[in-house]
């Protein structure tokens, strides 16, 4: 398991949780993270502490809503919604992330005896 | 976020923080319930789901604070957005009020307009003669050296000869280069209308001290000061437009200056270029030998070397004088050089009277401002009621002090605007009214560097004047103002005493204003209206140069002129005509030594030297000139000789003791020769014109004959009627007699006058206009403030009218305040002005500094203005009802 957190890439939490939301469910943090953790095969663990800040970011550019509910157990939460620029945020960086782990690859595959 | 959120995390920040901190603990609570249940559920025990779920969730805190910074920034970035959102609503409200008070905001920047218009005037001329004169690089370093022969007087220029000019190049350590150049003139003759042109002989270092280069073609080099070298010429780019039209071909081409050299054109100078004042012609200074030491007629002038102070090159160049001196004694006279930086020698005479301008500039500038800070005062008051309403309804005080400082901003922006292009209007005009060409380096552009000064100057009077209102918002004066008329009212007469200080501000301003002009005024007047003979302002004169090469002998000239009045005295139109060599009889064109048997036995001064004039009979007959003894000349018929001469009375007592003239023999030269031996027929009153410049001094006249006559002078026709219709006829007199002569436009004698006393004349046009506005701008401060207190005290006056006050007792009432206003401004302006004209004595020719009549009539003049000023608002509320007043309670 890889936790990616503080020292990870910046954009990659806010990159998820986009993703995650852009279904256009509104989820709370702890559902957010265990999605994550669900669709790539418990690979992917976000630091629980590390998704509040990217969460306030993203709400405060507008691309999120927040908004406090009763969840289904009962437990007064905070829900999160994609905006519209949310999703177009998402597209853009859906896009630049495809092309710099296109990049990183074309790098690494590099073979040894080429490099001399 | 709605709007109401965004609206109290915006103006509750504190609060806002607050919230935060508790709703990101609640967020992370409600986390870490569910991260404990989920684990539960998965199978672990409450204890070890605990342990786990704070390991998973990590560093609550630091993530608390890093969604704080986030919260921060995005405050910060929205305020500054809705700050800068609310600027531009306030300049949108701020234009406004030139729709809703036109008046107050027509005012208020014509009041500025005014200010700046003349400050942008004077300074552009000041930064373009005293502060920047020369426009060559590093301008500072230019000096002019020269010696004064004690014995000539202070003469302006400093002049040198040439062999002192090759010692003190060859003994100097000082200078980069040391130049020399004589003052010179030239007709250039290859043009369809000849014309002449002033220039100089240079030597080679000419270009190098000044550190230019030609725009075309090159400098003079060595080569070209060889013995038996090709006559070569550098012409002003100003006569290559005007002469060759700009031709590019110009370079190498051979034109004919004064009939018989022909010069080849190798450069023309840069534009504006005509060093040292107006020059078109250079060419190089070829002396075929040094010449004499004690002729000087040279300048010279160079460049000081990095380094080298203004006192080394004094204290080098003194001792270098004192060696040459030494090693000549032959020079007579104590022959001392001088150092002097060149840019502020040209601009000299010009200094006093631009600072004085400056300063009387800035005074209204002054006023101005007083005026308009006695309006924002007004509109402060008047809309107390306006911004105190919305106070009140919520608009905080720093958005009300915003606000009122931006329509100050806008009000000051639209007087600066048009105080700027007033003053580029004002220079083209000041320029047009100056009636001599002015050299080439005063081009009185507006620079950037004023240009900026000004704005910046803009920018601290909007925040100056927009202070006041602003304060009195801050003060929380706005809450009263709704409440009772009496709180309103003890309010309104503290801004009355402040705004009348800025009246008796103003008035004192003004009355400096008004004495400087006052004093400039009669100057000026005394200089124009120099009576130069009752006949004085029906004479036309052309001023003739007939050149040595087309007119060699004495006798061709004399023959010219002759033959040019007496067609003149002929033709139609004209009452008389007569050749003098100065029409302005109170500045001779040159001097001459004269002595008699007498003045030779003083050894101390065996001669004198004085103006003399040499005229044609005619002269005496219509230039008022008053004949005391004996008689004018007369007629000769052509090649009589003539030994007459006609000498005025304080001349007539230096040759004589007893200054009994007629009849007696003196010589027209330094020493007895019997060569120049004169009679006196005729003796002149000393001072039968009022002269601009002081008593007459002593003064001779010769009669035009062969051995007086020379290739040059003027011809004045006199006129029955208008001078200016004789133009034509006096032109084509002379074009017949001589269709190759370069001629330039006639002159009046008014003109000629104007051209001579042009720095008075201009000087008292410009300050005539400002103290005409400074006028204005008083009557306007004054009414203001007499009308604002009337008004303020409506209520009082309706009272004591009501208690049997009568007409009379309120309007001597009101105007007690206007006259005790000005009392206090008259007599402190009168104080500092007394003391201020010691400065100004020195420039005024004609003006007794202390001159009562102008004191009474400037004191005289603005009680009456300031007593009509309050008069007018007294007469208004004294004719209300006092019902009416009372009713409105």
């Amino acid at each position: 398991m890889t936790l990616i957190g503080n020292r990870g890439f910046y954009g990659e939490i806010e990159i998820l949780v986009l993703k995650i939301l852009s279904g256009g469910e509104s989820m709370h943090g702890l559902a957010i993270i265990n999605a994550v953790s669900e669709n790539s095969g418990e690979y992917l663990q976000i630091e629980h502490a590390a998704l509040y800040p990217a969460l306030h970011r993203l709400h405060r550019k507008g691309l999120l809503t927040g908004e406090w509910r009763i969840s289904d157990k009962k437990r007064r939460a905070k829900f999160y919604q994609i905006t519209p620029a949310g999703q177009k945020a998402l597209a853009r960086a859906l896009a630049e992330w495809t092309a710099h782990t296109r990049a990183m690859e074309q790098v690494l595959e590099i073979q040894p005896e080429d490099l001399q | 976020m709605n709007a109401g959120e965004k609206w109290r995390m915006l103006f509750r920040r504190e609060d806002t923080t607050g919230q935060l901190a508790r709703n990101i603990d609640a967020e992370f609570d409600t986390h870490f319930d569910m991260l404990v249940e989920q684990l539960r559920d998965e199978g672990l025990s409450e204890e070890d789901a605990r342990t786990r779920a704070e390991a998973l969730i990590g560093n609550t805190e630091l993530a608390a604070r890093k969604c704080e910074r986030t919260d921060r920034n995005w405050l910060l970035s929205e305020r500054a957005g809705h700050v800068l959102g609310s600027i531009a609503a306030d300049f949108r409200y701020a234009l406004n009020i030139f729709r809703i008070s036109p008046l107050f905001a027509i005012m208020a920047s014509l009041c500025l307009a005014v200010g700046i218009t003349f400050i942008t005037v004077t300074w552009t001329v000041l930064d373009d003669t005293i502060i920047h004169p020369l426009p060559f690089e590093d301008a500072d370093e230019l000096v002019m050296v020269g010696t004064r022969d004690s014995r000539m007087g202070d003469g302006h220029w400093m002049s040198s000869s040439y062999p002192d000019f090759l010692d003190w190049e060859a003994g100097n350590h000082v200078f980069e280069h040391l130049a020399i150049f004589v003052w010179g003139a030239f007709t250039i003759t290859d043009l369809d209308d000849p014309v002449r042109v002033a220039s100089n002989e240079v030597s080679a270092a000419f270009t190098d001290v000044l550190a230019v280069t030609p725009v075309l073609g090159r400098s003079f080099t060595p080569d070209d000061y060889r013995p038996g070298a090709e006559s070569v010429v550098l012409i002003s780019h100003g006569i290559w437009q005007r002469a060759w039209g700009g031709d590019p071909d110009i370079l190498g081409r051979r034109i004919t200056l004064n009939g018989v050299n022909r010069y080849q054109v190798v450069g023309v100078m840069p534009p504006h270029f005509t060093f040292p004042d107006n020059r078109d012609l250079w060419i190089p200074f070829r002396p075929a030998e040094p010449g004499p030491r004690g002729l000087a007629r040279h300048i010279t002038f160079g460049r000081l070397r990095d380094g080298v102070s203004l006192d080394a090159a004094r204290a080098e160049m003194h001792q270098i004088g004192i060696q040459v001196a030494a090693e000549h004694p032959e020079i007579e006279g104590r022959r001392e050089v001088r150092v002097v930086r060149f840019g502020p020698f040209l601009t000299d005479p010009l200094r006093q009277p631009l600072l004085i301008i400056f300063i009387v500039a800035c005074l209204v500038l002054l006023l101005a401002c007083s005026n308009l800070a006695n309006l924002m005062l007004s509109r402060a008051t008047g809309r107390a009621r306006e911004l105190s309403l919305r106070a009140v309804l919520g608009a905080g005080r720093g958005r009300l002090i915003q606000q009122v400082m931006i329509e100050s901003l806008v009000i000051a922006l639209a007087g600066g605007v048009l105080g700027i292009v007033f003053g580029r209007l004002g220079l083209k005009l000041l320029l047009a009214h100056v009636p001599i060409e002015l050299p080439g380096f005063m081009q009185f552009e507006l620079n950037p560097g004023v240009l900026a000064a000004l704005s910046g100057f803009v920018l601290l009077s909007a925040f100056i004047f927009g202070l006041a209102p602003a304060l009195a918002v801050r003060r929380g004066a706005l809450g009263s103002s709704l409440r009772s008329d009496t709180v309103r009212m003890s309010s309104g007469r503290k801004h009355v005493l402040i705004r009348s200080g800025l009246v008796v501000v103003q008035i004192f301003l003004v009355t400096i204003v008004l004495v400087v002009t006052g004093m400039v005024m009669k100057s000026y007047l005394a200089g124009h209206t120099a009576r130069l003979g009752g006949e004085n302002n029906r004479l036309l004169a052309q001023y003739v140069s007939l050149g040595s090469w087309a007119y060699p002998e004495q006798e061709s000239s004399l023959a010219f002129f002759r033959e040019a009045v007496e067609k003149l005295r002929n033709s139609p139109g004209a009452e008389d005509a007569w050749y003098t060599t100065s029409v302005l009889s109170d500045r001779a064109d040159g001097s001459a030594g004269i002595c008699s048997d007498e003045t030779v036995r003083n050894s101390e001064r065996p001669y004198l030297v004085c103006d003399f004039w040499t005229v044609s009979p005619g002269y005496f007959a219509s230039t008022g000139v008053s004949l005391l003894a004996g008689r004018t000349f007369t007629e000769l018929s052509e090649g009589e000789r003539s030994n007459a001469i006609i000498v005025s009375e304080a001349l007539a007592r230096r040759l004589w003791a007893d200054g009994e003239a007629l009849g007696r023999s003196c010589y027209r030269s330094r020493e007895p020769d019997p060569e120049h031996i004169v009679t006196v027929v005729g003796v002149i009153a000393d001072e039968p014109f009022s002269s601009s410049e002081g008593a007459a001094g002593p003064r001779f006249y010769l009669p035009l004959v062969r051995d007086t006559s020379r290739g040059y002078g003027w011809l004045v026709v006199q006129s029955g009627g208008e001078p200016r219709d004789l133009a034509p006829v006096l032109r084509e007199t002379i074009r017949d007699l001589d269709p190759h002569l370069a001629l330039t436009a006639p002159r009046t004698v008014a003109e000629l006058l104007r051209e001579r006393n042009w720095r008075t004349v201009v000087f008292a046009w410009v300050l005539g206009v400002i103290g005409i506005f400074a006028l204005l701008l008083t009557v306007v401060g004054i009414g203001g403030v007499v009308a604002y207190s009337v008004t303020n005290r409506r209520h009082e006056f309706g009272i004591r009218m009501a208690l049997g006050a009568t007409f009379g007792s309120i309007t001597r009432s009101v105007m007690r305040r206007g006259a005790i206003m000005a009392g206090i401004g008259i007599a402190t302006g009168l104080a500092v002005t007394l003391v201020a004209m010691r400065f100004l004595s020195g420039i005024l020719e004609n003006a007794d500094p202390h001159d009562p009549v102008i004191y009474v009539l400037v004191i005289a003049f603005l009680i009456t203005v300031t007593l009509l000023a309050s008069w007018m608002p007294a007469r208004r509320i004294a004719r209300i009802d006092p019902v009416d007043v009372l009713r409105e309670e």
